[in-house]
């Protein structure tokens, strides 16, 4: 009845659980590892990224008493690393700094999840200089973790403004408020890269107007959503189309921005097209996001 | 950062029909509930302690499933004490599991079962799904199994499909039957189970977070712990222990007070993951 290996599939996934969620950014990494690390090292660093992975598996569970024995443990092995090894020591602080800052967030204390994402992401900008270059868009997930904690703490413009930024890099590739995403070293887009970015624009789009269109009164929604679209659809005109998904995922924000601009019969037939005729993507969440507006605007 | 072979894994052979440093091997996880299908010649490097010479996919899912640890590691107390910290959490928490067992002794029995399925089914497929909640469903089968699985198949592959429904089948003990016949019985189940493709899980999910007792179920607590620890409960020493969770009064004379699943082990491994049961395991 149960597929041999189907959940063996699925749990080899846990170990980026919290990145972009792609097989290409697990493929790059470890290719990347590879080139980095030697074998004992790659091994212990998987041993110990282990333990702190399942600690944020625990703390997505809410087992936070599992999660502290977990990271105790973990922390344990981390104070055994040789200094001098500091290479694996970026590794390790680059898994330890994610899972615990989540931990931090989960159980209410952002100043210290802040101050961890800030050591992810200056550890980030290490591993890239080192030659993981990629590891950019590990730092724009870090960026989303920190609007989450900015939710959380009720600094709602703050954290809308850190993704509407975010997503104004990934289009076009300069960011105007985070000014240290200009700094990276990718040269060149290839297959992986395009696809990691993708993944990434749909990720921080769709969850922050899932987040947005909670809000019933459509007033309130169209107060509070409008700052963050205006700059994000401003930017989708110069979004470089690289693959058939992301040319659907511009045709999305262009109908989006018949709402914002009030065109409210014309963005409803063109959602309708492109709900009749555009192949469902992001497991059918724009879709449904498209649905909502087309409620909102009929109370406008 | 030295490493070793955890003393829950269990290693057995698949009768493919190949031979050589290509042959088939499972290794399983007692501690994870979980194992994988690797080449003699993988087995081989893992129990030589030859870690340095395994690809880097094959450690680390080695490492996930906690078959390969850090060499100072007390595994006993490990599962111990985070036992006990799963038990504080839960505690707090509430209910995190549905358990529905039913007894289907004979044909009659069918439709209610089915009934009760279905409605787990709905739960799962609707709109508010019980996603985060773990439904344990027990089938107690009397010997007509051949008459009634067949029927229930339909729905019970249908839960299957959700990762949080851990389906077990039980073969019913009849009243005053000696259990090497018993044995013999559930042997025979497992064959047919097999010759049908009914690949079920017969084996619990790990890690077992309660003990028993002879009539009760505790979970993990102080006294159970120093059981365990101090070597006052022979669970001790069980390679079981993370699926099974102990019984802190067990008999020191015999193993007839053990759950089932213990019984043809490595066969419901193999069950498991649709390997033949054809040769006997080692």
């Amino acid at each position: 009845m149960k597929q041999p290996g189907k959940s063996v599939q699925k749990k080899i996934r846990w170990n980026k659980q919290q990145l972009s969620e792609t097989v290409q950014y697990i493929r790059v990494y470890i290719s990347a590892l590879k080139q980095l690390l030697p074998h004992e090292e790659r091994q212990t660093l998987y041993m110990i990224a282990k333990i702190f992975t399942d600690a944020t598996v625990e703390v997505n569970r809410q087992r936070f008493h599992v999660a502290r024995y977990l990271f105790e443990k973990g922390e344990r092995y981390m104070q055994d690393i040789p200094e001098k090894k500091s290479l694996l020591r970026f590794f390790l602080y680059n898994v330890y700094d994610r899972s615990k800052s989540l931990y931090y967030y989960r159980t209410g204390d952002s100043r210290q999840a802040i101050s961890l994402i800030s050591n992810t992401l200056h550890n980030n900008r290490m591993l890239e200089a080192r030659g993981l270059s990629f590891l950019l868009f590990d730092r724009i997930s870090q960026y989303h973790n920190l609007s989450k904690v900015y939710f959380s703490s009720g600094e709602r413009l703050q954290a809308l403004d850190v993704l509407s930024d975010c997503l104004i890099f990934l289009m076009t590739g300069r960011a105007m408020l985070l000014q240290d995403l200009n700094d990276h070293h990718i040269r060149e887009y290839d297959a992986d890269l395009t696809a990691m970015r993708y993944s990434l624009m749909c990720q921080l789009l769709f969850e922050t107007t899932e987040k947005l269109q909670r809000e019933n009164n459509a007033g309130i929604f169209w107060e509070q959503s409008s700052p963050f679209f205006k700059q994000v659809l401003e930017a989708a005109g110069r979004l470089i189309i690289r693959t058939p998904v992301e040319g659907t995922l511009k045709k999305w924000l262009l109908i989006t921005e018949l709402f914002y601009s009030k065109q409210f019969h014309a963005f409803s037939e063109a959602a309708t097209l492109f709900v009749a005729h555009e192949p469902i993507f992001y497991q059918g969440t724009p879709l449904k996001l498209l649905v909502r507006f087309s409620e909102y605007s009929k109370r406008i | 950062m030295n490493f070793k072979l955890s003393a829950y894994a269990f290693i057995l052979p698949v009768s493919d029909g190949t031979e050589g440093p290509t042959a088939k091997r499972v290794i399983y996880s007692a501690r994870r509930g979980m194992g994988i299908t690797i080449s003699d010649y993988a087995l081989q490097l893992i129990i030589a302690g030859n870690y340095q010479a395994i690809p880097d996919g094959l450690f680390s899912t080695l490492v996930h499933y906690e078959l390969i640890i850090p060499e100072d590691e007390d595994e006993l107390k490990e599962i111990v004490r985070s036992n006990k910290m799963a038990v504080t959490d839960i505690s707090g928490q509430g209910a995190g599991r549905i358990t529905l067992q039913l007894h289907i002794i004979t044909e009659n029995e069918i439709p209610s079962a089915i009934s009760s399925l279905s409605m787990l089914e709905d739960n799962q497929s609707g709109n508010d799904p019980v996603c985060d909640i773990a439904i344990d469903i027990t089938l107690v089968m009397s010997g007509n199994y051949a008459a009634i699985l067949p029927v229930l198949l339909p729905s019970l592959t249908a839960l299957c499909k959700y990762e949080q429904v851990n389906l077990q089948l039980e073969l019913r003990r009849e009243e005053k039957e000696e259990m090497t016949d018993y044995a013999d019985r559930e042997k025979e189940f497992l064959q047919y189970l097999s010759g049908c493709q009914l690949y079920v899980n017969l084996l619990p999910a790990a890690p077992a977070l309660q003990y028993r007792t002879q009539h009760t179920q505790h979970y993990y607590d102080d006294q159970m712990e120093e059981a365990l620890l101090k070597g006052k409960c022979s669970c001790a020493h069980c390679h079981y222990l993370p699926l099974c969770g102990g019984k802190i009064d067990k008999w020191p004379e015999d193993n007839s007070d053990c759950p089932s699943f213990t019984r043809h082990f490595t066969e419901k491994i193999l069950l498991k993951y649709g390997l033949p049961l054809t040769t006997p395991v080692i």
